[in-house]
């Protein structure tokens, strides 16, 4: 427990700092489009419906969702454009309308007494309108403020460092230790940053000079903050690769290796981060992409590195129902991302990581079934991730095995293993290579028809690192190098252990011989 | 120190007349003059338009038809805002910011003058004086932390900052209750007396219009039904309006005499 609350604090100013760039840029951005927009509205009545009306329903999307739909609209650029775009446009609704609320409020016998004295209509704004608006504006900042910070956790899976990053890997790697630091760590800062803005609302109020200083000083020191880790951040790099000048091949180059949302893949994105920084390689990780968005941004370039598995990529990218075998999907996939997208596949790592329908022992016992087809007709329920009812392979093995009677029930991947286990749910549609199948006693179901494909793991390079050999040579040691028993061990030791993603790696890479 | 006092008219208005969207009328070829230390009263009810007279002569509402010169200027030849901060406005309620002093109030206007800070604190102080609030004890206190009637003052006090030759009022009295009502009505016409600008002022009060005005101005749909002194009017009303509106004072007037006779 200790380890962990040490693993979260090293990683704390990358994270933070991510965090408060994030925000704090959308925030800004947010004020400076919303308060001349609300300014301009608040006197032509015409634009206040669209401009809200516009405002309110970006605000309606879902957050996870305006984040990831930024991904395709920016051509597939992950990292902090999307992140930014999408939580500046959740920044301007509560300040916009408090603008415009706020001004509007204003009692027209004071604007009229200002029009009165000889003032101008921009004098009236700014020495009568915008004061007398200023706590309904403010209130509304502080709104932004709380809504932005809380959404940025959000950037993770779009490939942006956020404190996001330790609830998602915390989630799925089991670590709730690292879920509850990310998560007291942004109501934290959502409150600091709340109360900076409400001394400075009420210094401006009671022209208190000094508590006024005070607030900016405090946002100096944050914003500061937020700036200083990056500094370090590269700074302390360039020096690593400084030291390893005898290392060869990818000498001081900046590889980012992907990752998607759960144990397996943060392992081996930690797995290609050693190996490559063995060689010299500045390594950055974006963890926790999205399916779509990691191959997204490996097709632009916006990642170099992940893995994935060929029965998603031919399913989800080649658009292909049949089930041609193993080798023959690892081939066509191979050749059909090279031509169509210029992804260089180094081929398998050694495992497959495939869906299993997998049931509790004694269950599968009680209704005598050894495979899928013993459901037939059955009214169980069948846990997954979302991912997978969406999946061809979910309504092909509904109609090859006659499942129309079994309930689905989409669920985090990390839960499934314990609902099954617990009778919670009668099925799951396991990864195979998970530690907690051997560890919960878990049964596979055959799948006679081979309905399933095959899914195996394979390390894909982007178009702009395939062109130059050295990552390839890099990471050729761990080609078909992981047996599907290392792989069950090493995520065992994440989700049943509490140890670390990087430790099951090191682990992994001494199993290899590296 | 005073205002300029000149043999013209400080204000003139002739033939004004003002056509509101939808075709409404709202004054129909107004003519009114006032001269230095001259008080006006335009009197009538609501939509007689009074009020668009006055608003017109500061370019609160733009003026339609007619011209109205001010000092001997068309008040079209400036612009709108620098007109304003020469002429003193006093609405109805009392119209102060309520995020400013009192002395920030009564500042406004010599500071868009861009008067010298030392003038301008001692021209905030004199006013403080003048309209009988101690400066001391006002200078810094915000418009909730005064009583209607001080507000008035200093809403008086912030229309005469700048010295203009021309007040205008707004039912600038009618929000107070009678008795302060009655002391604000004393000391501004002794204000007046001793400053010397002229004053247009707007009431739907005929008793108030009796008791302050020089001349009063008796509106109806837009047209000024009659232009008399006071004395004029209530002896040779030209109209069974302004006969009509004489007798609500004069039956108030006769009712109280006649519970002073009673035993």
């Amino acid at each position: 427990m200790s380890d962990q609350l040490a693993e979260a604090f090293t990683v704390l100013p990358q994270y933070l700092g991510g965090h408060m760039r994030l925000s704090m840029a959308a925030i800004a951005c947010a004020i400076l489009i919303s308060l001349p927009l609300g300014i301009l509205a608040a006197r032509r009545q015409w634009l206040a419906g669209p401009a809200l009306g516009i405002a309110g329903t970006l605000q309606t999307i879902p957050g996870l969702a305006l984040l990831a739909l930024m991904v395709p609209i920016l051509g597939g650029t992950i990292g902090f454009a999307p992140a930014f775009v999408a939580l500046t446009l959740y920044g301007i609704l509560p300040v916009l309308r408090n603008t415009i609320v706020g001004l509007q409020g204003v009692d027209p016998v004071v604007r009229e007494a200002a029009r009165g004295v000889g003032m101008t209509q921009s004098q009236s704004l700014i020495e009568v309108e915008l004061p007398l608006a200023l706590p309904t504006i403010v209130a509304g900042i502080r709104t932004a403020v709380v809504w932005v910070v809380g959404a940025a956790v959000l950037a993770t899976p779009v490939g942006a460092a956020s404190l996001g990053n330790y609830i998602f890997a915390g989630l799925q790697t089991r670590n709730w230790t690292a879920v509850l630091f990310g998560c007291v760590a942004s109501a934290l800062l959502a409150i600091l940053l709340d109360q900076i803005v409400r001394s400075y609302e009420i210094a401006a109020r009671r022209r208190n000079r000094v508590m006024a200083a005070l607030s900016t000083l405090a946002g100096i020191v944050l914003i500061g903050g937020a700036l200083l880790p990056g500094w370090l951040d590269t700074a302390g790099q360039s020096t690593v690769a400084g030291d390893q000048a005898e290392a060869i091949g990818l000498e001081g180059r900046v590889v980012v290796v992907g990752s998607k949302p759960f144990t397996e893949q943060f392992i081996l994105a930690a797995l290609f981060e050693r190996v490559l920084e063995a060689e010299g390689a500045i390594v950055r990780r974006r963890d926790g992409l999205g399916s779509t968005v990691a191959f997204d941004a490996l097709a632009s370039s916006g990642i170099d590195v992940y893995a994935d598995y060929s029965g998603t990529l031919w399913a989800n990218v080649l658009n292909r129902e049949d089930n041609p075998g193993r080798h023959r999907i690892i081939a066509e996939t191979s050749a059909a991302l090279l031509n169509d997208y210029g992804i260089l596949s180094l081929g398998s790592l050694g495992f497959e990581n495939a869906y299993g329908f997998a049931m509790s022992r004694e269950g599968a016992d009680r209704l005598g079934v050894t495979s899928i087809a013993g459901l037939a007709g059955e009214r169980v329920t069948i846990g997954a991730d979302s991912e997978f009812f969406v999946r061809p392979e979910w309504t092909g093995t509904r109609e090859a095995y006659g499942l129309q009677d079994a309930t689905p029930r989409p669920m985090d991947s990390t839960f499934m293993y314990g609902a099954v286990r617990d009778g919670q749910v009668d099925v799951i549609t396991a990864y195979t290579t998970d530690g907690r199948i051997a560890a919960y006693d878990l049964v596979i179901l055959d799948d006679p028809r081979g309905i399933l494909p095959p899914y195996d793991a394979m390390i894909l390079l982007s178009p702009e690192a395939a062109a130059d050999d050295a990552v390839a040579a890099a990471l050729a040691p761990l080609v078909n190098a992981i047996t599907p028993a290392m792989m069950r061990e090493a995520n065992r030791r994440v989700d049943l252990e509490g140890q670390t993603p990087e430790q099951a790696a090191d682990w992994l890479w001494g199993e290899i011989g590296g | 120190m005073s205002p300029a006092a000149t043999a013209h008219d400080v204000l003139r208005v002739e033939g004004l007349t003002k056509h509101y969207p939808g075709g409404i009328l709202a004054a129909d070829n107004v003519g009114l003059t006032a001269a230095a230390g001259e008080l006006i009263a335009i009197v009538g009810e609501s939509g007689s338009g009074k009020t668009t007279t006055l608003k017109a002569i500061n370019r609160l509402i733009e003026p339609g038809a007619g011209s109205i010169l001010f000092q001997g200027r068309d008040v079209m030849s400036l612009e709108a805002h620098d007109l304003r901060r020469e002429i003193g406005w006093v609405m109805q309620g009392d119209g102060l910011f309520p995020h400013l002093t009192a002395a920030q109030n009564i500042a406004l206007t010599p500071r868009l003058l861009k008067w010298a800070p030392a003038r301008i604190a001692a021209r905030v102080d004199e006013l403080l004086e003048l309209v009988r609030l101690d400066p001391a004890d006002f200078r810094d206190r915000l418009p909730h932390l005064m009583s209607g009637g001080q507000r008035q003052r200093i809403a008086i006090a912030r229309a005469l900052a700048a010295e203009p030759p021309l007040l205008l009022l707004d039912e600038a009295f009618s929000a107070l209750d009678p008795v302060t009502r009655a002391g604000l009505q004393e000391d501004f016409i002794a204000l007046q007396n001793r400053l010397q600008f002229a004053a247009v002022m707007v009431t739907h009060d005929m008793a108030e219009a009796l008791l302050l005005a020089d001349r009063i101005l008796v509106m109806k749909d837009g047209r000024v039904v009659q232009t008399a002194t006071p004395s004029d009017l209530v002896n040779r009303p030209a109209d069974p309006y302004v006969t009509e509106l004489l007798a609500a004072p004069a039956k108030q007037a006769r009712a109280v005499a006649a519970l002073e006779q009673a035993p």
